[in-house]
């Protein structure tokens, strides 16, 4: 379970508490009420203000609303934004070629003819304070790259340049990996 | 009696000896004319399991290649032109030092 779910359900609760305590306290005049005029007692201030005992209930009660219905506004958003917990790649790769860039993906999408789109699904990352490099990549060749931010709320498109390769002078081949080979 | 003791210890050594790492060579001709093909990237890919480094080399212009320090398994080989894979097939570097890789003209 996503652990924003119960986390909101706590805020929804605390809300109810505060609204329905605030009502409670109203209703059942747990604030001091002065015999002689049947109204709040007031405290007068120095400075011109003053306070009246029923304040914090009401104040409660009014502040209550903000946790009663914020939980609703972000369970809407919450598909859009799936909890991710962020863990690092490490390594010290073997390599005698300088620079080396490593690039993780979870899931490559795989386009096997023209016209074929894809469809990567990643992390969201922060409006505009983080960029993804995507890399078109065919027999481990980049063949291009482009970097994108999130500006929306939206999918983003990717439009890479087109790529016009020689053919080759040999026939390729489609044999496919043995097991046991990545 | 010793030394046939130890003439049989020294024996016996040579089978439990580790493997050692040799060479593979190699030649990428166009199957139609035996001419090399030079330029293109062989690579030499060890199976997951394996701890043997990947081998990225370049035929010359006969169409050889040699990759040296081998370890002794099993490893893919691959012949590549740019993007494009032109061979691919498995081999046993411990029962084969040398291959002959044919490749057909479009």
């Amino acid at each position: 379970m996503d652990i924003r779910t119960p986390i909101l359900l706590m805020t929804e609760l605390s809300g109810v508490a505060m609204v329905v305590g605030g009502m409670w306290l109203i209703y059942k005049q747990k604030i001091y009420i002065d015999k002689e005029s049947n109204q709040p007692v007031e405290v007068k201030l120095p400075g011109n203000f003053s306070f009246k005992s029923n304040y914090p209930a009401l104040a409660l009660f009014a502040l209550g609303f903000f946790p009663l219905i914020f939980p609703f506004h972000e369970l809407h958003d919450l598909p859009n934004y799936p909890h991710v917990v962020t863990v690092k790649l490490t390594g010290v790769p073997d390599t005698k070629v300088y620079p080396a860039l490593v690039y993780a993906s979870v899931t490559p999408s795989a386009v096997t003819q023209d016209g074929d789109s894809f469809s990567v699904p990643v992390p969201f990352i922060g409006k505009g304070d983080q960029e993804y490099k995507v890399l078109l990549i065919a027999n481990e060749h980049v063949l291009d790259s482009e970097t994108v931010k999130k500006t929306g709320n939206g999918d983003i498109e990717i439009k890479f340049r087109p790529t016009i390769l020689a053919p080759p002078e040999y026939q390729t081949t489609s044999t496919p990996l043995p097991a046991g080979y990545k | 009696m010793f030394w046939r003791i130890t003439m049989a210890i020294l024996v016996a050594s040579l089978f439990v000896l580790p493997a050692h790492a040799q060479s593979l060579s190699g030649r990428v001709f166009d199957a139609q004319s035996n001419r090399g093909i030079e330029n293109l990237e062989v690579k030499l890919r060890p199976p997951n399991n394996s701890t043997a480094a990947v081998l990225i080399g370049n035929t010359d212009q006969n169409g050889s290649f040699r990759f040296s320090q081998v370890k002794p398994g099993r490893y893919l080989i691959e012949v590549s032109q740019g993007p494009y894979l032109l061979y691919r097939t498995e081999i046993d570097t411990s029962r084969q030092g040398n291959i002959d890789i044919p490749i057909q003209r479009r």
